[in-house]
């Protein structure tokens, strides 16, 4: 096994949670792979009935990213799971965009989630319009943009969530709420792009 | 929106929420900021038609585990964008696709085809999926397109299906067994229409079938593998036997072996599906077999009868013509199994209504039983086919008196036999080959009686008289399975191992009594074999057959000869001479027609010759014309014609009338068609007048003579072409529409025979090109769409490619003059289309080296065509 890029993850991680945003690239850049090795394990041990949840997915991320460095502590758990929130959208985003998904007039088009669990999901969301919204969001408010982040792609509660961010929970429901309707909308081409 | 007033809206929005929703709406109203309480009223109708949106954090990773799995959904192909992964099969995986642009409407499939197939396109390829393309049938769903992705990755799209498994659903609506028959019979329906337009499916199975919600079966899939075979040149499952998805359960085994791939696989196939569909069994279980015992069970391994495998509520149902049905789809040999998918719906349908089916062990008293229940009239024909089964029974007690050595009552009772065997082939068969339709009837009692006489035979093996007695009925036994010259069933396998066994015993017979007629006996099986492979177009085969003819009679001729000698002889150069032709080796079949020639010329020069030699030598000289014609040599053909023509006008004394009026008509049809192609327009145009006067004087005369109103149309039709060759066009439409009435009425009277089907085609051809002249563009385009699917029958289409292809050609004049005419972009698609089929088609002739020149100038001018009405299309 190459060396264990855990040091330089924890580095990374503190640099980034003290305002330094160049170091979210490198971070992903660290995850990344770790998610998706453990999403595909996931998927090839899986039975029928079995889905793999978000959480268990990022904790799991987590403590083997953690368990590289076992002499240290290294408890950036919040920070880990706002950086692994960012990876697993940037894997999905990512994935959608290989796979030629573009633009057309009337809205975008690409990936149809939840085609599967139809019945549980009420509403299919479009990933590539998904993530331009959060770009759009992140100038009006990062903040609420992080919280959407942690709640859909890394699946946090609103208590987990404010944990993650060291905001309290009260804000966390506001913001959220606010963010997803404002979401919704710039999906329904209620309102223009800037 | 700037930060500051998201920030300012994100406050109101989470006020407003708090409020109850009947207060909600003063509460707003106390905004002052109008902008401002649109936006929040418009975020809190938002979050009411879905709070739960984005709660659910699962979508996500469904997405991902998606995106781990499958990596194609989303993706574009073309314009097609796949959706949705609906299943995966041996040859890809399916996707739900929709189409980007508006160009069409609706979704369709996607068959994303294995990385194993991948390359550059292929003309072939291109040919193939025109072809498959052209499929348009109710029961097939349709290829919409196929093409490769930006990297290269095949794929084909097809018409979506909504519907379950033919399996799946017959089972979960416990359909009753006439249903699932009838079910299946829409499943031929669709097989048939494939075959009928050289598609093969080659993997027939519940899968590859879905019912509608209406009930309907359609065929999915239909001609992939041969697309992919075209592209990859690898032989699909021959080679995929071990393969996990590969369903070996419904291949045939020439499949499984890697032999050719025919109709008949999918006969077989059909068959294990109907097994399935009959018992809920599957014939084989060869669920985990190495794939050498898989092999080796369906190659060798006869099935259970379904009748045994069912539930006992419906095994009684199947015991019988339903067992016999499955079992005839099943045979290991394609050449014992049904000869088409229509025979095979057609037992059923039998078996449906109560009718006798085809598929039975030769049982002559089920025949008894079924044909006198059916033909009333035929009742004292049957009372004699019940006495021979009495008498089939005599030789087993027969049989059983020899053991105990009670030997001269036992003589009798072969002697009886004997007579009784050689009745059925002889009077009674001959009797009930004059009842219409009776061929299968006749196929059954000969084979009967043909039983009777080899076992005989095998008991008596030093009998000449009854070697020769046995040759008889097998001759008989073969014109009725396969003789192309008479009323037949068409199984031309049967009629060959008839013959070869003729043959044998002829062999016998000369080897033990050497002399003339032991010999021409000799010669007369080699003849009717080499018939059997000319009727085939195994002209090689012919040749070899009637060498052999020659080498056998020519001995003979330096002696005197007699005239069955000379005439055998003639016939032989004769055949020769049709086999070179149908070949295109024009010079090797003039030098065999001279040969026969020469020697009916000489025996006719001869007072004592038999009006059969005039005749034979009146035959020659026009199926010599006749390759001269088709080579396009048209000054060599007339001069034959002409002499045939003299000679039906001088008929030997004592000819009946019929027969005279027939050869004149025939004569006189041949030299005006030569004529013609040498400009004596005026010439054809009179004696084609005369040929129709006597045609419909013998019409006149016996209304139900189907070839007599065969020729009277022929006729009409080349009247039709010389009006149009001199510009008259108003009676050139009439003549052909008439040609076309006269043949549409025969055919349906009496429907099968090649060259009618071709005199037909070529009818519509000539009204195709009378409208064409006409600037009736439609209408011309309508008939020469008639011709082609006329050519479509492959037993037409064999010697006739040059007629096929110009009907291509024509349709695509037609089309693309209509095109011109209305800008109507589908026209032009379809000239193009055509305009290629005919192109393809003169190459080909080019390439097997049929037809050279003429091949590759219609080829170089119909590409000319094609560069001019799609550049991008033409190489």
């Amino acid at each position: 096994m190459s060396s264990p890029p855990s040091e330089e993850l924890t580095r990374l991680l503190h640099e980034w949670s003290n305002g330094h945003s160049d170091a979210l690239p490198r971070l992903m850049e660290l995850v990344y792979p770790e998610l998706h090795r453990i999403a595909a394990r996931h998927l090839s041990r899986e039975r029928a009935g079995h889905t793999l949840q978000p959480t268990a997915l990022v904790n799991e991320a987590y403590m083997r990213l953690a368990q590289q460095q076992p002499g240290k502590q290294w408890n950036d758990r919040t920070h880990f799971f706002a950086v692994a929130a960012r990876v697993v959208r940037a894997v999905l985003v990512d994935h959608a965009r290989a796979r030629g998904a573009v633009k057309r007039g009337d809205g975008a088009v690409g990936v149809e989630l939840a085609e599967a669990h139809a019945s549980v999901a009420a509403r299919p969301v479009d990933l590539l319009d998904l993530d331009a919204a959060l770009v759009e969001l992140e100038a009006m408010n990062a903040e609420q943009s992080r919280i959407v982040e942690l709640r859909y792609f890394a699946g946090l509660s609103i208590d987990e969530t404010a944990e993650a961010l060291a905001i309290s929970p009260s804000t966390v429901k506001r913001g959220w709420l606010a963010a997803k309707t404002w979401i919704r909308r710039r999906l329904d081409g209620d309102l223009a792009a800037p | 929106m700037t930060p500051e007033r998201w920030a300012r809206v994100t406050e109101l929005f989470d006020a407003a929420s708090q409020v109850p929703p009947a207060a909600r709406e003063a509460w707003l109203e106390a905004i002052g900021d109008d902008e401002l309480r649109a936006e929040v009223r418009a975020m809190l109708a938002s979050y009411d038609t879905d709070p739960g949106f984005l709660e659910q954090p699962l979508a996500a990773v469904n997405a991902l585990e998606q995106a781990v799995r499958d990596p194609l959904t989303g993706r574009r192909l073309g314009p097609w964008r796949l959706v949705r992964k609906v299943g995966q099969g041996g040859m890809g995986v399916v996707y739900e696709a929709h189409r980007d642009d508006d160009a069409f409407d609706g979704r369709a499939a996607v068959k994303v085809l294995p990385a194993w197939s991948a390359g550059t396109l292929t003309e072939r390829f291109r040919f193939e999926r025109r072809v498959l393309a052209g499929l348009d049938h109710p029961g097939i769903a349709r290829l919409i397109d196929a093409g490769s992705g930006d990297d290269g990755l095949p794929y084909c799209v097809m018409e979506f299906v909504d519907g379950a498994p033919i399996d799946a659903w017959c089972r979960e609506r416990s359909l009753p067994l006439g249903a699932r028959v009838d079910l299946f019979l829409r499943v031929c329906d669709a097989v048939a229409y494939a075959h009928q337009h050289l598609v093969v499916h080659r993997d027939i199975k519940p899968a590859n079938i879905l019912v509608t919600g209406d009930g309907r079966p359609k065929l999915l899939d239909f001609g992939i593998a041969t697309l992919l075979e075209a592209e990859s040149g690898v032989a699909i499952g021959a080679t995929r036997t071990g393969h996990s998805s590969f369903t070996p359960e419904f291949a045939s085994p020439e499949q499984v072996r890697g032999d050719r791939v025919t109709t008949s696989s999918d006969i077989y196939s059909l068959g294990v599906l109907l097994y399935v569909l009959l018992t809920g069994r599957r014939p084989y279980d060869l669920a985990g077999q190495p794939p050498l015992e898989v092999m080796r069970a369906i190659c060798e391994v006869e099935p259970a009868r379904a009748s045994s495998v069912a539930d006992t509520s419906t095994a009684d149902a199947l015991r019988g013509d339903l067992d016999n049905i499955v079992a005839r789809a099943l045979r290991k040999a394609p050449a014992e199994r049904y000869a088409t998918v229509a025979a095979f719906a057609d037992d059923l349908r039998a078996w449906r209504e109560g009718r006798p089916v085809t598929a039975v062990p030769a049982s002559m008293a089920y025949l008894a039983r079924r044909f006198v229940r059916r033909h009333r009239l035929l009742v004292a024909a049957a009372a004699m086919v019940t006495v021979a089964v009495v008498g089939g029974g005599a030789v087993a007690v027969w049989q059983a008196r020899i053991a105990r050595a009670e030997k001269a009552s036992a003589e009798a009772r072969f002697n009886d036999v004997r007579a009784l065997a050689n009745a059925v082939v002889g009077p009674l068969y001959d009797a009930i080959a004059a009842v219409p339709g009776s061929t299968a009837a006749r196929q059954l009692l000969v084979t009967e009686a043909l039983a009777y006489l080899d076992r005989l035979a095998a008991l008596s093996a030093d009998d000449l008289d009854l070697k020769a007695e046995l040759a008889q009925a097998y001759q008989k036994i073969g014109d009725v399975q396969g003789n192309h010259l008479d009323a037949n069933v068409g199984d031309v396998q049967a009629a060959r191992v008839s013959y070869g066994k003729l043959l044998t015993l002829r062999q016998a017979v000369f080897a033990a009594r050497p002399g003339d007629d032991s010999r021409r006996g000799l010669a007369q099986a080699e003849l009717l074999l080499g018939d059997l492979a000319l009727g085939e177009n195994q002209l090689d085969d012919a040749v070899a057959r009637y060498t052999r003819v020659l080498d056998l009679i020519t001995p003979a001729m330096k002696k005197a000869p007699d005239e069955a000698t000379m005439l055998m002889l003639a016939r032989a150069h004769g055949r020769i001479g049709v086999a070179h032709g149908w070949a295109g080796r024009t010079r090797e079949a003039a030098a065999a027609f001279d040969r026969a020639i020469a020697i009916l010329e000489a025996r006719l020069a001869r007072t004592d010759a038999s009006p059969e030699v005039n005749q034979s030598l009146a035959a020659t000289l026009s199926n010599s014309g006749d390759i001269y014609y088709y080579a396009e040599q048209f000054d060599e053909a007339l001069g034959r014609f002409e002499r045939a023509l003299d000679m039906a006008r001088t008929p030997p004394p004592g000819t009946p009338e019929s027969t005279v009026r027939r050869r004149l008509s025939q004569a006189l049809i041949r030299t005006a068609a030569a004529q013609k192609e040498v400009g004596r327009l005026h010439d054809a145009l009179r004696l084609e007048t005369e040929a129709i006067a006597l045609l419909e004087a013998a019409t006149a005369l016996d209304p139900k003579d189907v070839t007599v109103r065969f020729d009277l149309a022929t006729t009409r039709q080349n009247v039709a072409i010389t009006h149009l060759r001199r510009g008259e066009l108003d009676p050139a439409r009439r003549e052909a529409t008439a040609a076309v009435a006269l043949f549409e009425a025969t055919t349906a009277a009496s429907p099968g025979s090649r060259q009618f089907q071709f005199d037909f085609a070529a009818t519509w051809t000539t009204l195709g090109q009378i409208e064409l002249a006409a600037r009736r563009f439609a209408s011309s385009a309508d008939a020469f769409r008639a011709s082609v699917e006329l050519f479509r029958d492959p037993r037409v289409a064999e010697r006739k490619q040059t007629e096929r292809l110009t009907a291509h050609e024509g349709l695509g004049d037609a089309l693309s003059a209509l095109a011109a005419e209305t800008g109507d972009p589908a026209a032009a698609r379809e000239a193009v289309a055509a305009y290629t089929a005919a192109r393809d088609g003169f190459a080909a002739l080019v390439a097997t080296g049929a037809r050279t020149a003429p091949g590759a100038t219609r080829a170089a001018a119909i590409t000319a065509k094609l560069t001019r009405l799609a550049p991008e299309v033409a190489p």
